[in-house]
């Protein structure tokens, strides 16, 4: 029954991670408390597409790799 | 030769060591200017609350009455000097006083005659298209919104003599002649200058005869855009009767909203009804007032003034009359009672201040006042221009004036007020007890990512009942040192600070007491402490964006800012200044820190999410520990070296000063690796834009990221079966933004969960001696520390970064620790 117990526990956990809900996690940007739309308000929105910032070219020697981020990546 | 692991360490247990304790905490009160004067103690004079906007001079206008006949009004109507006017509309003042009527005395503010209208009069023969009644060369320079949609053609038949600012209130008064029945397409359009929405900020509100009034703004290519359609007045009433309207723009201060709104406030006077109960009889009706908000989205376009104009349509004999805003040059606002949720002493003083649009000539000066006595409390000085104030213990019930004062033609704007008190802290009072001998045991878990999971667990054996310390309370101080240097036994290294939560006392029949203590690591100050008011993190008044926008607050000045409210003062921190902001593009609802709001938690999150840093109690810095504020360790700055191997021949291996410095053995059996999958391998990340930030109308942003070593990606074999980033099924997680952010908070998020949560990580646990090390890159360190997560060591030849240390030992010669780390 424990190992059942922790089975359904581990599925949780994966779950709420893959939601980015915070849930036991401390990996994951939380949902704020307050939050302005519901997850289905927000794919109601129109979209404006955003430039990739991975290069996911098969053929491309560099695939895979990101482009530079500001503020995130360290200065080359 | 030393058969000690650890020689010259010695362990002391302080209970109760100097310690900072919070005895009065922060209070606050906050209202915005929605939330004043609600009750019924409240009270104004010669103000009113503008809606989206905040409380101001009310216009002396909003009363038809006063515009009619007081004298002083008589210069806010426009003439001649202000209001070129074309030549056929002749000028017809609409009051005088009845000075042929006997037994009528009227009052001193009343004008002799006034009242100003300009009416069109046609002669006979005369073509109603006659030149001298339209401003030509005006209307073909600045054309008409309504210009080709017309069903008879709209006359410019006025326009200013200056420009008018984007804050200026205008009322118009006007009648349209003709009967119930007609509803003419247009009626009247009225020009005038307001917050730049889409365009110039030059507006227009074209008045039908069907109610309805369209209000546009006129492009950056000089055209006109619809903005918004609006009632103004009752279909068929729209005919016979006059008409007040009131166009009041403002451009707003402190909301991370709008950048303005424009106001119309419409008027209709409406013609006495006949009287059931008396038939032949009419009874007067009250005035019917409507008002139409158009809220303008926060921009950076900054609006172009204009002069006003005005159009009429041709074949309608308008009677009408501009004037702007007049105001009285006073006013008071005493809000609703309040107390504060603690009793403060004359420790720290008060602050009120308040959030305010303040234009040239005008103030606004805030006081508070006792609730009991009616007196304002004692002013001891000011900060930032705001009075601070002693609080008088006990008392705690409160009201706050507000005075304002204008120029009669400005007006201040109050948005809101705050009260706010800091805490104050004090050295404890409690004893210090230190436990030395007694102390048989110690384990202590160190903190990881999550700095709660910092705890210790002593045990400590009273032979001679000589610590009544334990038995007094439920909840001290403890902390754990151990000495390391022999020359010197004040050099300390701190294992644990923290506060005993449970003291469990085990009773031996005619045998001395045991006692276990439980103690929870610096993090409990800090989840014990609540938001005490709401607080927006998305407007930092003090710095704008290159398009003149206000930003978020700096991640680092948001921490600053909640150690704050919990109570840690500027010394008990160490937070670097960093660039990088919150994310809240053009809306900041999703970064409102709630009244009660857990600090602790956010504290964390905004560290590790928005920086990739870890939030450290470090009780090895400063007189009593530090909040800190550290990068992500990197393989630049090694610590420390754990080795399998033996020191060499000739030396104790299990001797730690047999090994190099900063070296330590890895206690045989006890070292451990494992593999930890990634916890996904596509990564979504989604958000909501508003308007402002997705470029005029809500927008969805959606970044996608892949793992292609995990699986096989875009219908070709790039998954690698090798590696530890390997699932071999795709595992998508789902971001959702917390607040309202922009294409490039999105891909940034994306980029930091494919980061910490889409590659797996090869981790090592072991166990070896408890060292200490000394970290050239910490300038607050002045001795040595034990190991703790964050800390990059070599594993044999691989670097790591700890995930945890968490000494554990029963006598100081072989003091041992359990270390886990992850490969870099």
């Amino acid at each position: 029954m424990d190992a059942l117990n922790l089975h359904r526990t581990a599925i949780q956990e994966l779950v709420a991670r893959g939601q980015g809900e915070r849930r036991g996690s401390p990996r994951f940007l939380a949902q704020e408390k307050r939050s302005i739309l519901s997850q289905a308000e927000i794919l109601g929105l129109p979209e404006a597409l955003v430039a990739p910032i991975q290069d996911l070219n098969l053929s491309s020697p560099t695939f895979g790799q990101f482009a530079f981020m500001l503020d995130y990546d360290p200065l080359p | 030769m030393t058969t000690e692991t650890t020689p010259n360490r010695r362990t002391h247990v302080r209970l109760n060591p100097p310690d900072t304790v919070l005895v009065e905490p922060i209070v606050a009160h906050e209202r915005s200017a929605f939330d004043m004067l609600r009750g019924a103690d409240s009270q104004e004079q010669n103000a009113w609350l503008m809606p989206e906007t905040g409380w101001r001079l009310e216009p002396l206008q909003r009363r038809a009455s006063s515009l009619s006949e007081l004298a002083a009004l008589s210069a806010a109507i426009l003439g001649p000097a202000d209001l070129t006017v074309a030549s056929g509309f002749l000028q017809a003042p609409a009051f005088r006083q009845e000075a042929d009527l006997t037994g009528l005395t009227y009052g001193a503010g009343v004008s002799t005659s006034g009242d100003l209208f300009y009416q069109k009069q046609v002669g006979a023969g005369q073509s109603w298209g006659d030149p001298s009644f339209v401003l030509a060369a005006d209307q073909a320079s600045y054309p008409s919104p309504t210009a080709g949609a017309e069903n008879a053609p709209m006359d410019r038949v006025a326009v200013g003599t200056a420009g008018a600012g984007p804050d200026q209130e205008w009322f118009l008064r006007f009648t349209v002649p003709g009967g119930r029945m007609q509803a003419p397409d247009h009626v009247l359009t009225f020009y005038f200058t307001g917050p730049a929405c889409q365009g110039l900020g030059q507006w227009a509100i074209a008045f039908g005869g069907d109610g309805y009034a369209d209000v546009f703004e006129r492009t950056l290519a000089g055209t006109w855009a619809e903005i918004d359609r609006v009632v103004w007045c009752p279909a068929h009433q729209v005919g016979r009767v006059p008409h007040l309207v009131h166009v009041a723009p403002q451009p707003l201060v402190n909301n991370p909203k709008l950048s303005g709104v424009i106001l119309f406030e419409f008027t209709l006077a409406r013609e006495p009804a006949r009287a059931a109960a008396a038939p032949g009889h009419f009874v007067p009706q009250a005035a019917e007032s409507k008002q139409a908000l158009i809220s303008i989205p926060l921009t950076g376009l900054n609006p172009q003034p204009a002069p006003i104009r005005l159009d009429i349509r041709r074949d309608i004999r308008t009677q009408f009359q501009l004037s702007k805003a007049m105001l009285p040059t006073i006013g008071s606002l005493t809000d609703d009672r309040f107390s504060v949720s603690f009793y403060p002493t004359a420790a720290e003083p008060y602050i009120l201040s308040w959030s305010a649009a303040v234009p040239a000539g005008c103030s606004v000066a805030g006081h508070l006042i006792d609730a009991a006595t009616n007196v304002e409390l004692t002013v001891t000085g000011s900060v930032g221009g705001f009075p601070m104030y002693a609080p008088a213990y006990p008392a705690r019930a409160y009201y706050v004036r507000f005075d304002l004062t204008g120029t009669g033609w400005a007006s201040p704007t109050l948005v809101g007020y705050r009260l706010q008190r800091d805490a104050v802290a004090a050295d404890s009072r409690a004893t210090e007890t230190a436990l030395e001998a007694e102390t048989t045991g110690l384990a202590i878990v160190g903190a990881d990512e999550d700095p709660s999971h910092e705890s210790a667990t002593l045990r400590v054996e009273d032979r001679f009942a000589a610590i009544p310390a334990l038995r007094a309370n439920g909840e001290y101080t403890l902390q754990v040192e151990t000495e390391y240097d022999p020359a010197d036994a004040t050099k300390r290294a701190v294992l644990h600070r923290g506060a005993v939560v449970r003291t469990e006392q085990i009773h031996r029949p005619q045998s001395w007491t045991t006692y276990r203590l439980t103690s929870v690591g610096m993090w409990q100050r800090l989840a014990e402490a609540l938001s005490p008011i709401r607080f927006n993190f998305g407007l930092d008044t003090n710095a704008t964006g290159p398009n003149g926008l206000p930003l978020p607050y700096k991640v680092t000045d948001a921490l600053r800012t909640m150690f704050g409210l919990a109570g840690f003062a500027a010394g008990a921190l160490d937070i670097p200044d960093l660039p990088i902001r919150l994310f809240a593009s053009g809306d900041a609802d999703g970064l409102l820190l709630e009244p009660q709001a857990s600090l602790a938690d956010l504290i964390v999150r905004y560290a590790r999410d928005y920086l990739g840093y870890l939030v450290l109690a470090d009780a090895n810095v400063g007189a009593r520990g530090m909040w800190r504020l550290r990068p992500l360790g990197t393989a630049a700055n090694i610590l420390a070296t754990f080795q399998t191997d033996g020191p060499g021949a000739g030396k104790l291996p299990h001797a730690l000063p047999s090994y190099p410095a900063n070296t330590a053995f890895i206690r045989r059996r006890s070292y451990r690796t494992w593999i930890k999958p990634p916890e996904g391998n596509v990564v979504v990340a989604f958000g909501a834009a508003n308007a402002a930030a997705g470029g005029g109308a809500p927008m969805l942003y959606k970044q996608v990221l892949v793992n292609p070593a995990s699986f096989d990606f875009g219908g070709s074999v790039t998954a690698d079966p090798t590696s530890v980033d390997y699932l071999g099924r795709v595992r998508m997680l789902y971001q959702y933004l917390p607040a309202q952010a922009g294409e490039a908070a999105v891909s940034w998020v994306a980029r930091r969960v494919y980061d910490s949560a889409c590659h797996g990580k090869r981790l090592h646990s072991f166990q070896a001696p408890l060292l200490l090390v000394d970290d050239p890159d910490d300038s607050l360190l002045t001795h040595l520390r034990p190991l703790r997560v964050n800390d990059c060591v070599n594993i044999g030849e691989t670097v790591c970064r700890l995930r945890s240390v968490n000494p554990a030992y029963m006598k100081d010669a072989h003091q041992f620790a359990f270390y886990e780390a992850e490969e870099l």
